[in-house]
Order: C-alpha cells, then structure tokens, then sequence
C-alpha cells in the first residue's frame, strides 16, 4: 500500500501499490510525500462501494452549476477532472443526557423568562468524517449513503483510491456528540419555542456507544475558475453535490440594483398612497 | 542514578526525574526507568516535526504586535529540543444543580427637563433597567481526558494552556518510543493530581454556569453544588517542543504541543510600541472629531 500526504490541503491517499498517484485528489497539487508506514493508522472495518458512475457524476456537477442564477454561466462549461475516492468516516451510535438553559418570549417587562430542562436521547446514530479534506458541513450537505451496502473491509477489492482516516476513535466520538448535542438543541429549541440563540446545551455522554471505522463514497471534482482549482464533492450513492460554487459579479450587482430599485419603487409608492 | 551508553560505552549521570536523554559523549539515545517511578502507561507520539514546529513559534513571535521588535523579528530559537512530558488523565463527569438570579435588560424612555441657554426644555431619554428571575436547575458535563501535570517540566498552567492532546493517538508505553528525546519521569503522585482534577472540574463547572450556561443578560447569586466522578487515572507522555528565543536582551521558553502546534509562551510588552499605537489612535480620533466639529460650523 502506498500512502501519500499532500503538501497542501494536507490529505492522505493511500493506493494499491503501483498506482502512485500524481496530484492530490482533494485539491490537485502535485507535491505529495511519502506518509510513514509506521504512523499509517489502522485500517477500516467496512467500505461502501460506488453506485453512480463518471456520467451521473459529471451530469450533478452540470445542474449543481445551473442550480444558481448568481453564478456564471460559463461555469456549466467548466473542465471537470472527476476522481472517485473512498473518504474515511466514523459512523457512531450514542446516547446523551442534555441538560439545557434559553429564554422564551412572555408577557414581562423585558418580553422574555428564563427557562431551563433536561432530555435524553437514545441510540442516535450519528457519522463524522474522520478526513483531513472532508469538513462536517460537507459530509452534511451529501446526505445520507445506503449503510446496507457495507461490505467488510477488503483493501484488494475496493473500487477506488481511499483516504487515510486522520482522526482517532477518541476523538471522533467527542466530535460525534457535539453533533448530536447540536441536533438536540436545535429540536428543543423548537419544542420549547425558545428564543432564537438562546439555547444554551451541556451534555453527559451515555456508557453505552458504538463506532464503526469505514469508508464512504464519493466523486471528487476539481476544475479551474480564473485560475484557482476550485472543488466539489459528490455522494457516491445518491449524487447529492457540495463545494465551491464561484459568484458572477455582474449578475450579484445587477440583483443589487434590481433590489434597490424594487424597495425605493415601494417607498415612493407608499409614500405616494398615503399622500 | 547513573546508566550506561550501549554505543560508547560512557557512564552518564540520569537524574530521578529523567525517563530518557542523550548520551552526552555520543548524543546516542538513553533510555532508563527509574527506580520506584511508575512508568507511563501510553505515549503520544510527535505530529509536528521539527521544521514545523521552528514555522509555528516564528509565526507566533510574529503575530504579537506590541513585543520588541528584536523579539518579533528572531529568526529561529536558540534552542529547540523535543521532550515527552508526563500527564495524569482522567475521564471526569459532573453532575450540578445551580440556583441563581437571572437579569435580563429591558429600556424604558423617560422624560426630563433640563436647562438650555437659560430656557427649561423637556426632553427624552433611554433608560436601562434590569427584570429579574430565580432559575434553579440542573447541569451535567464531561471530559474525556482531563490532564493534570505528574512533572515539574510542565506548570499545570503551562500544561492546560498547551490542551487539547488527542489521547486517541496516544500508543502503548514502549522504551523505543521515547528514544532520541528527553522525557521526564512522573514526580507528582496520582493521589495528588486528582485532588487538583477536581478542584480543577469544579472550578470549570461553576465558571461555565456562571459565565456561559445561564440564559440573560447578567446573573447574582449564583450557588452550584457539583459532584465529581473521577476514572481510574492514566499516566500518558505527551510530546512538546521547548525552545529558547532570543530577541535582543530577551530570553524566552517558548513550548509548543508536538501534537497540534499550538505555541505558547510569554512574550515582553515593548510599551514604547503600545504608547505609539494609543497616540496614533487618538490622533485619528482627534482629528476625526476637530472634523466634524469644523463641519458643523461651516454649515
């Protein structure tokens, strides 16, 4: 197995040996050293195999890039360089004991109260990506992928380069919770109708928790916008896309101008009505 | 405690708070346990080479502003040697109940009369006021790995300032793991560190209630009554880089986690620099004001 560190996003490849690979997957620099066999951490329990191919792949990045109107045309004409790869991540299941503090609004002087309670959820599965490249925000925005297609780990028969996992059980599991902790604020924020921000979580992790090391599928894409290689990412299994999406900075100014134009027409008009 | 080089052959001299050093004839690494010290159960081994770390303490001397610029400006420290230095951990748990006074701000305009070229005018004004609340309720928070310093190597302040460590990575306690470094023994007992574990939870609980986790916009009379459950404690080395800059007539240790980078250390104010920025700040603010002064009048 050979394992790679890119200079620069600071990714870790590893591929079958003689398959070296000549740039980095996540942001296409070539200046890759070699990682320490020694520090390689261990392998995954499972991998998912790709479901969609270089086609629908290629067809997401074309409606992900006609999906705004403020960004460039030009844009749906952009060269994209797809790779697949496997992207390490923890797939958690946990409990948590949530004690909580907000305000509500009431009819006192101030229009809010305090209130505070406590929940407890349990066996919430929970994933996070265990990836030096893959941010939570992004392995959110891909969706799910199908867990039935988990097969054991087999680095012989994998369909693609994997990522080397950068983040350890320990770790991922206090990542894990402070995922699910946000999910519970967020639903007790709703529950409890609380003032927007208010909320305020702590939390006391259950014994009882599982987690699975493995690897899940996805298409890079890496394409050059005004000379930056800019990138996407693409769940293997659903087509679901994320990434960098550049701004047309004449269709921005014209929606700016467009909305200016619209609330001084409203002001003069309701200026004029109530004339 | 004396040991012996296995690749020259010198008789070295090993303090009892030393786990592993260089020869000092050979520079060839030594390695050696003590008597009657507990050896380490795991290691955390170095990410940050030692390139990286030179990077991060200049960057860091860089970015303080108001340090003397010979401080600023040091090319590369001094000194820079890896050690592995030894920490108690714990997975701690707290369990609070709290009762205090919620105050949130409100505004209610008032009028008044005041007196102006000999004329009494009534006018209008803001005025804060603060509602308050009783909330009592429950509080629970963990910690997968509270550190406590078992050296003298590290302060405790110096050792939380260096958190987080990702104990994760950390790899079961083998000589050939500290080889080629210094490490240090652990001289603080375990009995010791915990009654410094918890009073350190129950200092961070009654801090985090009484600073982050009460709704509002002030709180008083905030009372908290923790309980603490402590694990069995593990002694784990951590590896940091120590180094020694020179700036000048400055001599500062600089540390840095040889896990994440972070970089601390204590760097000099230059109170000339900082005098020079408040004068130029006010001088801003001065004409700034003579401006809008000269503007008034004109119109």
């Amino acid at each position: 197995m050979n394992v790679v560190r890119c200079a620069q996003c600071g990714g870790a490849i590893a591929s079958a040996p003689g398959t070296p690979e000549p740039a980095c997957l996540f942001c296409g620099h070539t200046v890759l050293a070699p990682v320490d066999p020694d520090l390689v951490p261990p392998a995954p329990e499972a991998w998912m195999p790709h479901r969609i191919d270089e086609g629908a792949a290629s067809a997401a990045f074309k409606t992900f890039a006609r999906g705004s109107w403020f960004a460039p045309r030009a844009l749906r004409d952009a060269r994209l360089r797809l790779r697949r790869v496997l992207v390490p991540a923890w797939q958690w299941r946990l409990g948590l004991d949530v004690t909580w503090t907000g305000l509500v609004s009431a009819a006192t002087r101030s229009g809010k109260r305090p209130v505070r309670g406590a929940t407890a959820v349990h066996d919430a599965t929970v994933m996070v990506p265990a990836s030096a490249t893959l941010t939570q925000r992004e392995l959110d925005a891909l969706g799910p992928f199908d867990d039935d297609s988990a097969t054991p780990w087999d680095p012989d028969h994998t369909d693609a380069p994997w990522e080397v996992a950068e983040v350890s059980r320990h770790t991922s599991q206090a990542r894990a919770e402070r995922v699910l902790a946000d999910r519970v604020a967020r639903r007790v924020s709703d529950e409890e109708s609380l003032r927007a921000g208010s909320i305020h979580t702590r939390w006391i992790p259950h014994e009882e928790a599982s987690g699975t090391p493995r690897l899940v599928p996805i298409w890079i894409g890496i394409y050059t916008w005004k000379d930056v290689p800019r990138r996407v990412v693409i769940n293997g299994h659903t087509g679901a896309i994320t990434g960098d999406r550049p701004l047309d900075p004449w269709r921005v100014a014209a929606a700016v101008v467009a909305g200016a134009t619209l609330v001084a027409g409203l002001v003069l008009a309701a200026s004029a009505l109530g004339g | 405690m004396s040991s012996r080089c296995t690749n020259c052959g010198a008789t070295v001299d090993v303090g009892p708070e030393v786990l592993a050093t260089t020869c000092a004839f050979c520079d060839s690494p030594l390695v050696a346990v003590p008597d009657g010290a507990v050896p380490p159960e795991a290691v955390v081994p170095f990410r940050v080479p030692r390139q990286g770390a030179s990077q991060a303490i200049r960057r860091y001397l860089d970015g303080h502003w108001f340090a003397p610029a010979a401080v600023r400006k040091a090319a590369r420290p001094t000194s820079l040697h890896s050690a592995m230095l030894p920490l108690w951990s714990w997975q701690a748990r707290a369990h609070s109940t709290y009762q205090a006074r919620i105050g949130i701000h409100w505004t209610r305009t008032e009028t008044y009369t005041t007196t102006e070229n000999g004329k009494t005018v009534t006018k209008t004004r803001t005025v804060r006021e603060t509602e308050w609340f009783g909330l009592e309720g429950p509080h629970g928070m963990a910690w997968r790995d509270h550190l406590v310093s078992a050296g003298t190597g590290l302060t405790e302040a110096e050792s939380n300032a260096l958190e987080p460590y990702d104990l994760g990575a950390a790899v079961p306690w083998d000589p050939s793991r500290v080889a080629g470094h210094v490490a240090e023994a652990a001289t603080i007992d375990a009995e010791t560190a915990r009654a410094t574990a918890e009073a350190e939870v129950r200092s961070r609980v009654h801090r985090d209630i009484a600073q982050d986790f009460l709704p509002g916009d002030v709180a008083s009379g905030v009372s908290v009554h923790t309980e603490v459950t402590l694990s069995q404690p593990r002694l784990v080395l951590v590896p940091v880089w120590i180094a020694v800059v020179r700036g000048g007539e400055h001599v500062l240790r600089v540390l840095v986690n040889g896990q994440t980078g972070e970089v601390i250390g204590e760097v000099p104010t230059d109170w000339a620099r900082v005098a020079m920025a408040v004068g130029a700040v006010l001088l801003v603010v001065g004409l700034f004001v003579a401006g809008a002064m000269w503007l008034e009048g004109a119109l």
